[in-house]
């Protein structure tokens, strides 16, 4: 019982590493910009972050710059595709290698080099709810925040009026342009939002979950981020579910060595994405389908003002 | 963009820059990228001017070594230029040349007693399908994925299963019996790629040049501007407007499955040549040639006489940057990602101008 109750606390654990990115990338794909450089903007600010909290002895400063490096390079991404109008695919692909390789020099001085890193906090009441409270309130606050996300950006994105103006510009540019909304300006926000939430998942993951930094940590994991917002169907509530499907792939990995040969689990997050991409994908490709979903329709197009 | 009372805004060029001048303008950015990267050089504590110093130096000292780096950055470069045209996005040539390495090396391993005239080319032949399996997927998801970014996500996926394979293969069944250390036994005498004598430089090199010139012969080659066969000009329409092609009847899943199939096969070859040609056995990691593949493909102009070009300038890259001491192995992939990021820039360029004016 005990060792099941660590499993599930250990699924917790790796969930919010993928449900903060996905929940900015969510943000930036319904303003209808395609970036695919999470991974890279995940890996380079693990080791930036890293890297600080080890020279500064300050973890949240590590964080926070790891926040910070996120958008930075985010921006990067949304200068050429939004007001440079190239190819968001090709864009996202170099800062994925950008990033890759920023790690590298970013985190050179660090590897292997243990620090003092995020602590677990108790939540007081909830934490002693027997089983739930264990599985659920003895993390890092980083988890907790992400709780609190998941509702936020829901309710932002379809109760408010930055919602609606996030996703018209997703849906329909030309029509928002005319409109006098400043599309451009949405979709910046919206990207730099992203890296962000990018960021924090990267400082997250060196910091808070696997308390280490060295090179390729993040074993490709930010790509399942990428399919993880279609398999949540672009909304905060399916990133939550599927963040907890995913992370506990990710997991079982190391729970169920004794039944399966390692590369086969190894390999299992990678394919298990692939078999869902592809029941998602024949379900999605009905237009019926999209519509009631309400994926973004000016997804990864660029908007260049007539 | 509006900075102290004067508008900066970008004007449509009537003519856009082509031909050598577009080389100028590619070549002059190419610059300010080796610049940025200098840059993130001196922010982390390494003088870029001694390290741009000291990569010129190694690659003129061993020039032979960047000529065999050059052999799978060129396959790989040319296998990726022929589907990015068509629009699909294969990032995952890491994970086809991962399988082309295994491939070749069972092969080897299955009929060690094959004289080599017959051996070498059926590692080739066998890799190459292999490789093109690996891709197929990809085909799947970019022409019924249902959306954006599919077949990227998908092609990047499958490097890892391929990685983990290779990593079981040479920690268990070919784990080589004589050090027990995880890579596997030398590969049979008879599977070795001949080389050039003297130098590092495998004989493969002229299958890979041949390859690429005829890919420029046959879909690359223009009269006019216009393609001269059906498939190159199929991709070309497919490339820059699918909706018009299919309009026209062409069948975009038929192209890109050719396109993407070549692209597999050749990321295969270039795994073939390094672990046959160069290496001898299987390691636990890849040497990252399939990301930086792309990057040479873009650099290329994803045209196969540039990418020979753009495949040395990396090759020079990879060899220079052993030079540099204290600096980790991703910084190759740094440069890449640098680069990418400069040429979707100075395509902005070859269509627009930047422009300023007072307002009143």
């Amino acid at each position: 019982m005990v060792n099941t109750i660590l499993m599930f606390n250990s699924i917790v654990a790796a969930a919010t590493f993928f449900l903060l990115p996905t929940l900015g990338e969510i943000y930036a794909e319904r303003s209808g910009i395609l970036n695919l450089g999470i991974e890279g903007m995940i890996i380079a600010s693990a080791a930036f972050s890293y890297a600080i909290a080890y020279s500064t002895q300050n973890v949240w400063l590590g964080v926070l710059f790891g926040m910070l490096l996120g958008a930075v390079l985010s921006a990067i991404h949304a200068i050429v595709s939004i007001t440079f109008t190239r190819t968001q695919v090709v864009s996202g692909i170099g800062l994925t290698i950008l990033g890759t390789g920023l790690s590298g020099i970013l985190g050179r001085g660090v590897v292997g080099k243990a620090i003092d890193t995020l602590e677990n906090v108790n939540i007081p009441i909830l934490s002693e709810i027997p089983y739930i409270g264990e599985i659920f309130f003895e993390h890092p606050i980083i988890v907790y925040i992400s709780y609190l996300l998941v509702p936020i950006c829901w309710f932002i994105l379809y109760k408010t009026r930055i919602g609606i103006l996030i996703r018209s510009v997703g849906e329909n540019p030309e029509a928002a342009y005319n409109q006098g909304i400043n599309v451009n300006l949405i979709r910046y926000l919206c990207v730099i939002f992203g890296g962000m939430m990018s960021g924090l998942g990267g400082a997250y993951l060196s910091l808070g979950y696997l308390n280490f930094w060295s090179e390729g940590i993040t074993q490709g994991r930010g790509w399942i981020v990428i399919a993880l917002v279609v398999v949540a169907l672009w909304n905060p509530l399916g990133a939550f579910l599927g963040s907890y499907v995913f992370g506990a792939f990710d997991v079982m990995q190391y729970y169920f060595q004794l039944l399966l040969p390692t590369p086969v689990l190894k390999m299992a997050p990678h394919l298990s994405t692939i078999l869902f991409l592809a029941i998602w994908g024949i379900i999605l490709s009905g237009k019926k389908v999209k519509s009631i979903v309400g994926a973004p329709t000016a997804l990864a197009v660029p908007f260049e003002k007539s | 963009m509006k900075i102290y009372g004067t508008e900066i805004y970008f004007q449509k060029r009537i003519d856009p820059i082509t031909g050598i001048k577009a080389v100028f303008v590619r070549i002059s950015f190419l610059l300010l990228g080796l610049g940025v990267a200098g840059l993130i050089f001196l922010f982390n504590g390494i003088n870029p001017i001694q390290a741009y110093y000291d990569m010129i130096q190694v690659n003129l000292l061993l020039i032979p070594n960047t000529i065999a780096r050059f052999i799978p950055l060129l396959a790989i470069g040319i296998g990726l230029a022929v589907p990015f045209k068509t629009r699909v996005d294969n990032i995952g040539a890491e994970g086809q040349y991962i399988i082309g390495m295994l491939t070749a090396a069972g092969t080897a391993f299955l009929f060690p007693d094959l004289p080599a005239i017959i051996l070498i080319p059926l590692m080739f032949i066998n890799s190459f399908i292999l490789g093109a399996i690996w891709a197929i997927p990809v085909v799947l998801f970019r022409a019924k994925g249902g959306f954006q970014g599919a077949d990227v996500v998908v092609s990047f996926l499958l490097v890892f299963p391929a990685l983990y394979l290779m990593e079981w293969l040479v920690s268990d069944p070919w784990r080589d019996p004589e050090t027990g250390f995880t890579y596997s036994s030398l590969l049979p005498v008879n599977a070795r790629i001949p080389k050039i004598p003297g130098t590092p430089i495998y004989i493969s090199i002229f299958l890979v040049l041949a390859i690429a010139l005829l890919i420029y012969y046959y879909l690359f080659r223009t009269v006019n501007g216009i393609p001269k066969t059906k498939l190159g000009y199929e991709i070309n329409v497919l490339g820059k407007n699918p909706l018009a092609g299919r309009v026209a009847g062409m069948s975009f899943f038929k192209v890109i499955l050719i396109t993407m199939t070549f692209s597999g096969g050749m990321a295969a070859i270039a795994g073939v040549g390094e672990v046959a040609g160069n290496s001898l056995r299987l390691g636990v990691k890849s040497q990252g040639y399939g990301f930086t593949g792309i990057a040479v493909a873009y650099l290329g102009g994803l045209n196969p006489l540039g990418i020979i070009v753009s495949a040395l300038f990396f090759a020079a890259l990879k060899v220079g940057g052993l030079a540099l001491t204290g600096i980790p192995s991703t910084v190759l992939q740094l440069f890449s990602g640098i680069v990418i990021f400069f040429v979707l820039l100075s395509e902005f360029f070859f269509r627009f101008t930047i422009k300023s004016r007072k307002l009143s």
